[in-house]
């Protein structure tokens, strides 16, 4: 079987995309895999070698044809008609689409293959979505709109693609603490004096690692502005995967040696600023941390400069916090930050989640109703089941919650209503008034006031109760009391 | 940069004309999907046009 997946994004994509290639390989034993790039990320070919064949298309060259004056758009032109004779000789039995841009769904439209999957236009006209997990990444991963599933989750399922969680962080021996010091993004940069402090700080508190910076050859004039020739390295990408298969913490914005460590197993600590949305694009590893910078504007739109006068985002995680955070986790010892919103990565049942570290909001409760709604149009009994059984991790964070637990014992033994633990719990009721608004079109509203009531009922069934004989119930003494 | 900028402002126009007179004359054919594809690769380089993110 020979299979050909359209990667034509930024270079982060394209090493994301070997978890695609990994799961196809095990989905469709024995089969070949093409990637299609653009050709200046060639470099990335070592790093991926589940990938048999690499086709490239000329964008820089092309976008050069078409500005210059003295050249002719026909070259242009026969340029792209080569690229569609190369793919077609190869007679695929599939192609996937892994990007979601105008060229890619048009580039669709003009291969040709047994079956194609992904986003694309048929005859000029955008073809019918194949699945719900394809509107929602349509919908959703296109401009600034919040997601309830990483990037790798929605593609992989609205693909059809066999999905597996990934691994978990290695734990590793004090040798080396790397730091990633700029991103191609401005508005994702946290600053370079400021990790030059961070590195200072971490070099007095742990002698037994070498500190190293890390950026890009074409970033190497900018770095030398703070830090000295001895301070950090500028390697190529087959040198940082090495560096990163020995390091035992990356600290980083979201950028593509995120996703190299992840792969490599090195455990990371990610800076999530300007357009970097932690649900989205968070590391695709399990144990992750994230640590996102706080602002009205944040997460921002991805094709637009910051417009703030300063870089808020940026200003709002001091040193002493990040520092605070990688001390925390390198020592194994509680993390108390309150500041700033902290996020682990880690599996909810079978979806990848991130886990507030200072919050409580049951943001599982919603990743899962929402599954069950994009991996099948109707709520059956079978949903409800599968959903029972995943609110276990929602009733993990509950349980913590003296005073819910106090009302739902209420509620069970008809001392209060239903109305009545929705407003005393605001988290409860806006994350189903969100539901009900993001929901739109895909849902009733009757289905879904009937997916709380088993949610409430499933977490009732479990639960001990406590007989005594009050008539003022528990929980409006607690509120009497608050 | 401007006259960069005006250029393939100038290179957009010509292909929209182009790819409208064959759609006009051959409705849809490989051809004017090719020319929307270049169509694409020269919006990604004017300010605010980008398609590609």
């Amino acid at each position: 079987m020979k299979i050909l997946l359209l990667s034509l994004l930024r270079l982060g994509d394209i090493l994301n995309h070997r978890e695609l290639a990994r799961n196809l390989k095990i989905q469709y034993p024995g089969c070949e895999i093409h990637f299609l790039i653009y050709r200046q990320f060639q470099s990335v070919e070592k790093l991926l070698p589940e990938v048999n064949k690499w086709i490239y298309l000329d964008r820089k060259e092309i976008q050069s044809i078409l500005v210059e004056r003295s050249e002719s758009p026909l070259k242009a032109y026969q340029k792209i008609t080569g690229l569609m004779k190369t793919v077609s000789g190869q007679q695929y039995d599939l192609i996937l689409n892994a990007t979601h841009n105008r060229l890619s769904v048009r580039l669709m439209d003009l291969l040709q293959a047994n079956e194609k999957r992904g986003v694309a236009f048929e005859k000029g006209q955008k073809a019918n979505d194949q699945n719900h997990w394809q509107t929602y990444l349509n919908e959703n991963f296109s401009e600034v709109r919040g997601s309830r599933f990483h990037y790798l989750e929605v593609l992989q399922k609205s693909l059809e693609i066999s999905f597996r969680l990934p691994k978990q962080a290695e734990k590793r021996a004090p040798h080396l603490i790397l730091i990633q010091l700029l991103t191609s993004d401005r508005k994702k940069n946290w600053g370079l004096k400021k990790f030059f402090a961070l590195k200072k700080k971490l070099e007095a508190e742990f002698p037994n690692d070498r500190i190293l910076g890390i950026c890009s050859p074409q970033e190497k004039a900018e770095v030398e502005k703070v830090f000295t020739w001895n301070e950090f390295l500028t390697p190529n990408l087959e040198e940082a995967a090495q560096l990163l298969k020995e390091a035992r913490l990356l600290i980083t914005g979201d950028t593509s040696i995120q996703h190299l460590a992840a792969h490599q197993g090195c455990p990371v600590v990610s800076l999530f600023l300007g357009s970097a949305d932690p649900v989205k694009t968070a590391p695709w590893q399990l144990g992750a941390w994230v640590i996102q910078g706080q602002a009205e504007c944040a997460p921002c739109s991805h094709s637009q400069a910051c417009h703030q006068a300063s870089h808020l985002c940026a200003d709002s995680l001091s040193v002493e916090t990040v520092f605070s955070l990688v001390d925390g986790i390198l020592k194994e010892k509680e993390i108390c930050i309150s500041k700033s919103k902290i996020f682990r990565t880690s599996q909810q049942q079978n979806s990848f989640s991130l886990v507030p570290l200072n919050e409580s909001f049951p943001s599982a409760l919603e990743q899962t109703v929402w599954s069950v709604y994009l991996n099948g149009s109707r709520i059956s009994q079978d949903d409800i089941q599968h959903l029972r059984a995943q609110e276990t991790q929602v009733k993990k964070i509950w349980r913590e919650n003296e005073r819910f637990k106090l009302a739902l014992e209420d509620y069970q033994k008809g001392q209060i209503e239903l109305s009545q633990i929705e407003a005393w719990f605001p988290f409860w009721k806006d994350s189903f008034t969100r539901l009900k608004r993001d929901l739109r079109g895909w849902v009733e509203l009757q289905e879904l006031n009937s997916i709380r009531t088993e949610i409430l009922k499933a977490l009732m069934v479990e639960r001990e109760f406590s007989q005594n004989g009050n008539t003022r119930s528990k929980s409006e003494k607690h509120f009497a009391q608050a | 940069m401007e006259t960069q900028d005006q250029n393939l402002k100038n290179i957009l126009l010509r292909l929209e004309k182009i790819t409208e007179e064959v759609v006009k004359t051959q409705g849809y054919t490989t051809e004017t999907e090719t020319l929307k594809m270049l169509l694409e690769l020269a919006r990604e380089q004017v300010t605010n046009e980008n398609s590609g993110s």
